[in-house]
């Protein structure tokens, strides 16, 4: 830990959250925005993590990392369920073109 | 040479989530989605969180990237469709530079952040490395995890786990097949 700054962990995952970003800014899928919510969570763990690293005693930044990841994957879950169901409704999951909750 | 390891993983990562959002190939995008978690998982090994790193493969690379890839396929007779309007829609590249430009502004702006805030001389770390309790590669992180699940964490862990459950029959009642479509 000691060996590898904390600032060039936090660029890393600065550079990352700003790629997820623009992947929920610009993709028309629904899929590949829900890559780029997962991209954003990964950045917000990894911050987790590396400032866990100096809490020994509590070891607060890796539970709440593991926190994050079950709860990022039960996301996943119902994200994909619902994109599935909107699929079979308009045949389409560009988020651009889903105008109405209900016809 | 460890270091260099690490360098080498971050220049992955970073490289794979690029080509996952530059991408037109949806399926090749979810690859490369596998390659950007297996790098994240080597820098938590970095950031010597040996337990996460394993529940991030288990979880993400296990879990998550096979159920997009059914989400993928189960939803893949739109993405000839997209392809096709891309073709005639010229000015659709154009359409990403605001958002374009609003992410590196916001890379600027946490860039700057970070380096104005002095982030070698954060008061709680310095007392945390007086006191040696950073952790360094021979602590048992998997112990001290168990240890902090079973008694501080213990309600959050107990809430985590109704979550999943619900989460799960939400999901097989969202995705379960209805009489008046099919």
């Amino acid at each position: 830990m000691s060996e590898i700054p904390i600032l060039h962990f936090l660029i890393i995952s600065c550079a990352l959250f700003c790629i997820g970003l623009f992947a929920v800014l610009t993709r028309k899928n629904a899929i590949m925005v829900l890559i780029g919510i997962e991209f954003m969570l990964n950045a917000a763990i990894l911050n987790l993590v590396v400032f866990g690293a100096f809490d020994k005693v509590n070891n607060a930044g890796q539970m709440f990392a593991l926190f994050a990841i079950v709860l990022a994957a039960a996301g996943v879950a119902v994200a994909l369920a619902i994109i599935i169901n909107v699929h079979r409704h308009y045949q389409t999951i560009d988020p651009n073109k889903i105008t109405s909750m209900k016809n | 040479m460890p270091i260099l390891i690490f360098y080498l993983f971050a220049f992955l990562l970073l490289s794979s989530a690029l080509y996952v959002v530059i991408t037109r190939n949806i399926a090749r995008a979810i690859f490369a989605f596998f390659g950007t978690l297996f790098c994240l998982s080597v820098l938590y090994v970095f950031a010597m969180a040996d337990f996460i790193a394993v529940t991030q493969i288990l979880v993400y690379v296990g879990g998550v990237v096979v159920l997009l890839m059914f989400g993928l396929m189960l939803s893949n007779r739109t993405q000839l469709d997209s392809l096709l309007a891309h073709k005639i829609d010229r000015f659709g590249r154009l359409k990403g530079i605001p958002s374009l430009l609003l992410c590196i502004a916001l890379f600027i702006i946490l860039i700057h952040t970070m380096i104005i805030s002095n982030l070698a001389n954060i008061p709680w770390i310095i007392k945390s490395k007086e006191a040696e309790t950073i952790i360094t590669g021979v602590d048992n992180t998997v112990k001290s995890i168990g240890l902090s699940t079973m008694s501080a964490y213990i309600i959050p862990f107990e809430i985590v786990s109704i979550f999943l459950l619900a989460a799960l029959i939400g999901a097989a009642y969202l995705a379960r097949r209805k009489k008046g479509y099919e």
